[in-house]
């Protein structure tokens, strides 16, 4: 049995360009003074009126790919992401080889849930810039979206390639090596989005929730499958994980602690179910550091199974048999 | 001053089960060998074990108490082994042959041999020339260095 139980990050938007490309025809003095106004209104968070500098530059040069582009992006931070689409068009439309346009092109549609043309934006991005992680990231996405799972991972890998400090790639990477039954290497690849949770947008919530989530399916699958090993790599790596979110904050500690009961609410099978609660004893006794008080813990919880009046002497005697 | 002892399995599984789930005689014998855990705890004692034994308690855990509790004895017991409270023995060629030896020398009664693990027990004591503790009352006619705690 191989536990799939996450769904990877999803697709990720660009900053806007700062300043326009050099060399394409020169840009009338009145439009950059309106594209750099619409700029820093943005790093201001005032999108509507940042929305108009751009349209203000583009009344004075039309044939502003940026400045479109620019406007693509900013659309579809304010989640109007048709209008975005219509952005990117046209700043394609006056440059054709705009990898990021492409690349935020391949992000709306996304967006919108059409992966296929998305695929075909990413593809076209990185016609024009091999070397672009988000790209390739974001491509991994839409393949995952399309079920080619298998493709996807190979496409995080590239993003890694190019871009070592990428925790939503190596957080992916982890989810579909998890999804494949490879637990081992998806708790590594956990583990390097890890060291690198202070660039995610939720903090690491959601990496907590998936790491946790696959040491639980690496613990449970070896059970089933009578891999003691794995039970055990799984189970100590869940605490090792919940010691971790424990020093990240009580949010953390939550999410973490809920992946248990998420797990369990997805498990039909009474063999399943009867694994994981092996798997609930386990950490619950192996939480426990001191390793007399965890002595004491395992033996309450040894005695409310132990047949009442079954002699130790003849538990072992028949073991040396 | 640390005392060296060599403890039998059947010790180790007494302090996991509760006294009111023992039968009468082994009620009794439970509160004996708690302090030889109270004395692990405070490095009074050094356990030495043949490795065997760490297999017979964690298979007898998870015959009584399932695989959950059974694999967090296996890891209490590496833990302890990291922390230097119990040294483990290979069953080398010399120690073998010592067993083979006792088992050639002792039955256990007129019915069954000594087991294997009882003579590698056993004989693990007699080589360190340490305690051995037991509630085998035939371990004390097969060994000087069995120990029945009273």
């Amino acid at each position: 049995m191989t536990m799939a139980l996450a769904r990877p990050l999803t697709y990720a938007v660009s900053a806007p360009i700062a300043s326009p490309r050099k060399g394409k025809g020169k840009i009338p003095a009145e439009a950059l003074r309106y594209f750099s106004e619409g700029v820093a209104l943005g790093q201001l968070g005032k999108h509507q009126e940042e929305l108009a500098a751009y349209d203000e530059a583009l009344r004075h040069r039309e044939d502003f790919p940026e400045a479109w582009y620019n406007r693509g992006v900013t659309l579809g931070q304010l989640a109007k992401h048709q209008e975005a689409l219509a952005a990117f068009d046209e700043a394609l439309r006056y440059r054709e080889d705009f990898p990021e346009a492409w690349y935020n092109r391949g992000v709306t549609l996304g967006q919108l849930g059409k992966h296929q043309e998305a695929l075909a934006a990413f593809d076209e991005a990185l016609g024009y810039r091999k070397d672009y992680p988000e790209a390739w990231y974001n491509r991994g996405v839409a393949l995952w979206e399309l079920g080619k799972h298998q493709e996807a991972l190979l496409a995080f890998d590239e993003a890694l390639g190019y871009r070592k400090d990428y925790p939503e790639a190596w957080c992916n990477k982890g989810v579909a090596l998890g999804l494949m039954g490879k637990h081992q290497e998806a708790l590594a690849a956990f583990g390097r989005a890890y060291e690198f949770r202070d660039r995610l947008a939720d903090g690491g919530a959601n990496l907590y929730r998936l790491w946790a989530l696959d040491s639980l399916a690496h613990a449970l699958d070896g059970l089933l499958n009578q891999n003691i090993r794995a039970f055990e790599e799984g189970g100590l790596k869940y605490i090792d994980i919940f010691e971790k979110s424990q020093r990240d904050g009580p949010d953390f500690v939550g999410v973490v602690e809920d992946t248990l009961a998420q797990l369990k609410a997805r498990l039909k099978k009474r063999k399943e179910q009867k694994a994981f609660e092996e798997l609930e004893v386990f950490i619950r006794l192996m939480k426990i550091k001191d390793p007399f008080e965890g002595w004491k813990a395992l033996g309450k919880e040894i005695s409310k199974v132990w047949p009442k009046g079954h002699s130790v002497r003849k538990a072992v005697r028949e073991m040396r048999r | 001053m640390t005392e060296n002892i060599v403890i039998d399995t059947m010790v180790f599984i007494l302090t996991l089960v509760d006294g009111s789930k023992l039968n009468d005689e082994e009620k009794k014998q439970r509160p004996l060998v708690l302090k030889y855990m109270d004395g692990l705890e405070k490095g009074d004692y050094l356990v030495h074990l043949p490795r065997i034994s760490v297999t017979e308690i964690c298979g007898v855990a998870r015959w009584k108490g399932g695989e959950g509790p059974a694999i967090a004895v296996k890891n209490r017991l590496s833990q302890w082994v990291s922390m230097g409270l119990i040294k483990l023995y290979d069953l080398d060629e010399d120690r073998m042959w010592a067993a083979s030896d006792l088992a050639i020398k002792h039955n256990r009664s007129k019915n069954s041999s000594l087991s294997a693990p009882d003579a590698v027990l056993i004989g693990l004591a007699e080589e360190l020339n340490t305690n051995l503790i037991t509630f085998e009352k035939y371990f004390l006619s097969v060994s000087p260095k069995a120990e029945i705690p009273a």
